[in-house]
């Protein structure tokens, strides 16, 4: 990570991601705030693809860019930091599972569960009928899959980009994301009939 | 639905995920325009990756701007960031070099209490290398105090003596207080002097940055250079030596001499308990004044503080409480009236933007229907870009 000239910090909208990161990790809190404004959103509708389930993902993306002032001084210095939160909000997303709030959630989630009844004949042309039945199967998902494909046809990111960010093989992500369409194949198949 | 029936099917996938090069690609294209079981299966991946990319809700502007507001208030009860490990490791690798280096200074003379002291001194770290925003206290022989660190707040409980701080700078999110029984220093300086008796404040002195005292319902800020006494009668039956401010107010900044000069003569006025023959012939009274006449400069610019002024930052902050306090009272009229107060005092304020939308917001609450459109029209027109656009073009009907 390079130092940053204070001077720069006057106009920190202006300044790339690494150079937000790097006052972030100096202490600075504007720059946060800028790097808020540009990745919230992104990194909110990512959650909410890759984590349906929890119930607070607006708390999450918060701990995600609150984590990030911590690891700021990490950051590898790519273009776009986007990838960096993400990773923070997978690591924090697979914290949470090993925590009772993780089960408590997962009850939330349970309780508040869509039910999907067995379509009949008739709703197999509704597309919205598909299209829930089909939001639900990602839904039961196993986080690991989901997260996964999410970043692949949601984000657009690459098998190795992925591999980075979860720090797993990239083999292993080509065998989730097939894992994953396979099973959401076959629920629209137990749908069709 | 695709379930068996060709061996390409496996490369669909791939294609659809950029796996394949530029031949495999091209045949395997070829082969999706014939083969109705792969065509399927590609059909089936795309719509699983609609439903992925199909919309979620997205957060308003204003609910954006709260969580914003929220990250930073949180972000800043944080604990400082760390150094990195390789600066850490530097700073090590000076110390023990400091340490080898005063080691072979002292050499053979090393005994026990006699050479403590003047290793010590040789032993200061430079300057660099010393925690760059670690504050350094110089006590008087008399003085009591205690610090309380927590999250972005390092605190001074002053109870009694004088006490000298030099600190670089107070950093973004953090807040340097210094305490007595009776007044709260916010300090903003990077080197002053507070004295306190029996837990009651009796001066501050700034020479570098600024301090802000707050003190009986006052609020005095204290620019380099200057300095502040307490002048009530109690504290002139406790100090014969001084006299009272001339317009007889509880609390003045006063000038002083040079802070520097002040400053440098540290050491030999903070001794014995407080109002020794020293001190108060260096303390700016009139009196002394009289006797030493070039202890005086012009009075600068710097002046006697009545009650807070329009202009001191928490007025604002006052001012924008009130209005919220009103509005959740459910006391519209009044609150909507605070907040065009607000805006107009302090059209400046990072929080004008916010009170010209909650007025209109009260307005309507208040059932004036009509004003509260035309205060969202002015919001608009006002701010064109301002956070509550959205909310404020649904409010006037647009």
């Amino acid at each position: 990570m390079n130092t940053l000239a204070p001077k720069r910090l006057s106009n920190a909208a202006a300044l790339s991601d690494e150079e937000l990161l790097v006052a972030i990790a100096q202490g600075e809190l504007g720059p946060l705030g800028v790097l808020f404004d540009r990745y919230h959103e992104p990194l909110r509708q990512f959650l909410l693809r890759a984590a349906p389930n929890v119930s607070d993902v607006d708390d999450l993306v918060q701990e995600t860019f609150l984590t990030a002032t911590r690891a700021a001084a990490s950051f590898d210095g790519r273009a776009s930091a986007l990838p960096f939160l993400m990773g923070i909000a997978v690591q924090l997303l697979r914290r949470r599972k090993r925590t009772f709030a993780r089960l408590r959630a997962l009850y939330d989630a349970f309780c508040a569960a869509p039910t999907v009844s067995r379509p009949s004949p008739e709703e197999h042309v509704n597309q919205a009928e598909e299209e829930a039945l089909l939001q639900a199967a990602i839904a039961r998902l196993s986080e690991e899959r989901r997260i996964v494909l999410v970043m692949v046809e949601y984000n657009g990111m690459s098998g190795p980009e992925v591999a980075r960010i979860l720090g797993t093989p990239v083999g292993t992500v080509w065998r989730r994301l097939h894992e994953a369409r396979t099973e959401l194949r076959r629920a629209l198949e137990r749908g069709m009939r | 639905m695709t379930s068996t029936g060709c061996p390409w099917m496996n490369l669909v996938e791939a294609l659809r995920d950029g796996r394949l090069g530029p031949q495999e690609a091209a045949s395997m294209e070829r082969h999706l325009k014939g083969c109705a079981v792969c065509t399927g299966l590609a059909r089936d991946l795309h719509r699983i990756g609609d439903a992925i990319r199909a919309p979620r809700e997205k957060t308003t502007p204003l609910s954006h701007q709260r969580a914003r507001v929220a990250l930073l208030e949180r972000a800043t009860a944080l604990p400082a960031p760390r150094g990195s490990f390789e600066k850490t490791r530097l700073l090590l690798a000076a110390v023990a070099l400091t340490g080898a280096v005063a080691l072979g200074f002292f050499g053979g003379q090393w005994s026990a209490a006699t050479n403590r002291v003047e290793i010590a001194q040789h032993m200061t770290a430079p300057t660099r290398l010393e925690g760059a925003f670690e504050p350094h206290f110089r006590p008087s022989d008399d003085a009591r105090f205690t610090r309380n660190r927590s999250a972005g707040l390092d605190e001074v409980i002053l109870e009694h003596g004088a006490l000298d701080v030099a600190r670089s700078q107070v950093r973004a999110g953090e807040r340097f207080v210094v305490r007595t029984k009776d007044a709260q220093i916010e300090v903003r300086a990077t080197a002053f002097r507070v004295e306190a008796k029996e837990g009651r404040i009796r001066s501050v002195a700034v020479e570098q940055g600024t301090a802000e005292v707050q003190y009986a319902g006052f609020t005095a800020v204290i620019p380099a250079g200057g300095s502040w006494r307490v002048t009530d009668e109690a504290a002139e039956e406790e100090k014969p030596v001084e006299t009272a401010a001339p317009d007889g107010t509880s609390s003045a900044v006063v000038p002083s001499a040079p802070a520097k000069e002040k400053m440098s003569t540290r050491p030999a006025i903070v001794r014995g308990d407080g109002w020794t023959p020293d001190r108060s012939s260096e303390a700016t009274s009139d009196t002394a004044a009289e006797e030493r006449p070039e202890a005086w400069l012009p009075p600068p610019a710097f002046t006697v503080f009545p009650p807070p002024p329009a202009r001191v930052p928490s007025a604002a902050s006052r001012a924008f409480a009130d209005a919220m306090d009103s509005l959740r009272r459910g006391d519209y009229t009044d609150s909507a009236g605070k907040f065009e107060q607000f805006v107009s005092t302090y059209p400046g304020d990072a929080r004008a933007d916010e009170a010209d939308y909650l007025r209109a917001v009260a307005l309507q609450r208040a059932g004036r229907i009509a004003e509260a459109v035309a205060a969202a029209k002015r919001y608009l027109a006002a701010r064109p870009k301002g956070a509550h656009c959205a909310d404020a073009q649904r409010m006037a009907g647009n």
